[in-house]
């Protein structure tokens, strides 16, 4: 730039010089005049001329500045084409986007429990565990003490439990989502438990992902999802490996959202099935509502199947299924109302699984009435696996549930009601079963009545704004015949939704980094009314 | 020198009780299918035939009615695939027929048994004669 308005200025000087000697030839003082004139037109035409200069300058420095803001647009540029390629390319090759939901807990588990008298348990074994056939009556006129009051703690037990999401809509009409999970506790990899009679003791489709198991990666859901319209109102069909664990409001204490399809409070519990649902919310004009028809098969007995009896023309053990529906009655960011209704039809006495038993029995039904008359016990001092099945059809349950949730101000709240209806109408054949007399649905030694359970359970939290957690209480109550299926809680203390009896939690949630790293710090206390949390079968 | 095989007399490579023949298997497969316009779907048949000591390894596949092409006997299939998300979604309507000649099809172990001349200890597991299998399938494919 200097340079250039230098140049400038020497052709001025020269200019000038050029026209003075000619001016002192003539000499005159008319000439003088004239030579002053010119000088002043000169001196006019140089004031122009340094002016024009100037803005010249001013031009050429906008210009460069152009040209910088322009190099550094077009590096802008070619980073983003260079982002753009790499997304396009990402969409264009991968069919998936995946996300990871690791979560890493510590429990300590205190327990107050009433035992059998471990001198007695021996003595049973001892006595009945010999291969030696003994009548059904063998217990009778036994007299039984009152249990003995035992404590079982562990002061510390980890699990880590990942989740890997992928998803992907590879068209409007259609989108996939699937999950691969494992659930692993620390120091534990068999996969396969003792039956201690606890919640879970076995391992079963329904729970295997949430119970804490080994190290195995499986399939915990996997479906495609049509959508479309029939006349004006816009339907989703989807069939699979269903969604069904976490549904609402389990994300309230959870720090994360909604998980799953069923209600947590009805069904927890992993299945495969198929649902097709509208969306009302432009028919009704009411807000989020929704309506969803679900089926469901939570035992699958026949050929093709694994059962003892999969190949056999005379087996009358059915597939369990179960079908309802999900009505969303209101939704909105805060707010929603959500019923749910499912029968379970043909409900088994089990389900397959995996489970080490601390001994084995078969039974002898010598007169064809369905009731064992004779017994045979064995110690399983191999700890061999066994294989369970189910061995009979025990009747119908009905589950209603009933959720309303909301916030006020910033403190979220909710409600959630639900009943069962347990009709039975079958015995276990299992010997086990029907020597302890856990034998039917919700009853006892073979009686049939016909039982209704009620639970309850509510919420509240309010943010902490000075840590920018959030602190919370839940309560939830069963009553003695409430029976939902919720085995598939992740909760390695039991289902605390099965419980009969009541369960206060209390727990804390604090953002580490946004929502991407949470700590949760939590309390539960159980206390339970009735027993038998995980069967099936048996009379609390 | 499994006392199961040995006890059931299915002990040795599609021979039995110890015997020691030399066998030869043949089996066809064909198939013929052609699009239909007006649903843009696709219809086709396929069969195929194996002989008394037919043996492959086709254990891996995909059917729970079993492998069709370790029938020794004949199946018949009739199939239909309709789009329904372009190939995204694909709808399959299928029905096969199986009708077999031979004992233990797709087993390396023990003499293949004609269906007709079985003997009830052949059958202590059941040895299925024909069989139909109804097939839909819903496939998501991306």
């Amino acid at each position: 730039m200097l340079k250039h308005y230098g140049l400038v200025s020497l052709t001025t000087l020269f200019l000038s010089l050029h026209s003075l000697p000619g001016d002192a030839v003539a000499g005159s003082p008319a000439s003088n005049q004239e030579l002053i004139q010119e000088i002043e037109m000169l001196k006019s035409i140089v004031m122009d001329l340094n002016e024009r200069l100037g803005n010249a300058e001013e031009l050429l420095q906008l210009s460069l500045e152009q040209d910088s803001q322009d190099q550094e647009i077009q590096d802008e540029l070619e980073e983003l084409d260079k982002r753009v390629s790499g997304t396009e390319e990402h969409s264009a090759l991968d069919k998936v986007t995946l996300s990871v939901d690791l979560e890493t807990r510590l429990n300590s588990l205190h327990m107050d429990a009433k035992g059998m008298p471990l001198a007695m348990q021996n003595n049973i074994m001892t006595n009945f565990a010999t291969g030696n056939s003994f009548p059904s009556s063998a217990l009778d006129g036994f007299s039984f003490p009152p249990p003995e009051d035992q404590n079982i703690d562990n002061n510390t037990i980890f699990t880590s439990r990942i989740r890997i999401d992928m998803r992907a809509k590879p068209a409007d009409s259609l989108s996939f989502v699937s999950r691969l999970s494992a659930n692993k506790i620390f120091g534990d990899s068999s996969g396969v438990k003792w039956y201690n009679g606890g919640p879970n003791a076995v391992t079963m489709d329904g729970n295997m992902h949430s119970t804490g198991s080994d190290s195995a990666i499986r399939l915990e859901r996997a479906f495609f999802t049509y959508f479309d319209e029939i006349g004006e109102f816009p339907y989703h069909f989807s069939v699979g490996r269903r969604p069904a664990l976490d549904g609402a409001p389990a994300e309230f204490s959870q720090a994360s959202t909604v998980g799953g399809s069923p209600m947590a409070h009805g069904i927890n519990w992993q299945f495969d099935g198929v649902s097709l649902g509208f969306n009302l919310a432009d028919t009704t004009g009411i807000e989020g509502s929704a309506f969803k028809l679900c089926w469901g098969n939570g035992f699958e007995s026949g050929a093709g199947s694994g059962n003892s009896y999969s190949f056999s023309s005379s087996s009358d053990v059915d597939d369990m299924q179960f079908a309802g529906w999900i009505a969303n009655l209101y939704e909105d960011d805060k707010t929603k109302i959500i019923n749910m209704y499912a029968h379970a039809f043909d409900v088994t006495d089990g389900f397959t699984g995996l489970v080490v038993m601390p001994f084995t029995m078969t039974g002898d039904d010598t007169n064809s009435d369905g009731r064992y008359d004779n017994y045979t016990m064995n110690p399983n001092t191999g700890a061999f696996i066994s294989r369970t099945e189910p061995t009979a059809n025990i009747g119908d349950l009905d589950i209603v549930t009933l959720l309303g949730q909301s916030e006020y101000k910033d403190v979220g709240f909710f409600l959630d009601l639900a009943l069962s209806h347990a009709r039975p109408s079958g015995i276990s054949m299992s010997p086990i079963l029907q020597f302890m007399g856990t034998d039917s649905l919700l009853n006892s030694n073979g009686e049939q009545f016909d039982r209704t359970g009620y639970s309850v359970w509510a919420g509240v939290k309010t943010p902490i704004a000075w840590t920018d957690g959030v602190i919370g209480f839940e309560y939830n109550w069963g009553s003695q015949y409430w029976l939902g299926f919720t085995g598939g809680e992740d909760n390695i203390a039991g289902s605390k939704l099965a419980t009969r009896g009541s369960v206060y939690e209390l727990f804390y949630n604090q953002p580490l980094v946004d929502n991407k790293l949470m700590l949760s710090l939590g309390a539960q206390h159980y206390d339970y009314d009735y027993s038998a949390m995980p069967v099936h079968p048996a009379s609390p | 020198m499994s006392p199961i095989l040995q006890f059931m007399g299915t002990d040795s490579l599609l021979n039995s009780n110890g015997e020691q023949f030399d066998r030869t298997g043949y089996s066809v497969w064909a198939g013929v299918k052609t699009p239909i316009a007006w649903t843009d779907g696709v219809i086709g048949f396929e069969y195929n035939w194996g002989s008394q000591y037919w043996l492959g390894f086709t254990g891996g596949e995909d059917n729970i009615a079993g492998s069709k092409l370790a029938t020794r006997g004949s199946v018949y299939e009739l199939f239909y695939n309709q789009p329904l998300v372009d190939n995204k979604l694909m709808l399959s309507l299928g029905a096969q027929h199986y009708d077999y000649d031979y004992s233990d099809s797709g087993s390396p172990m023990g003499e293949p048994v004609k269906i007709s001349e079985l003997t009830s200890f052949d059958t202590f597991m059941p040895v299925v004669d024909t069989m139909w299998n109804y097939y839909v399938t819903l496939a998501y494919r991306w």
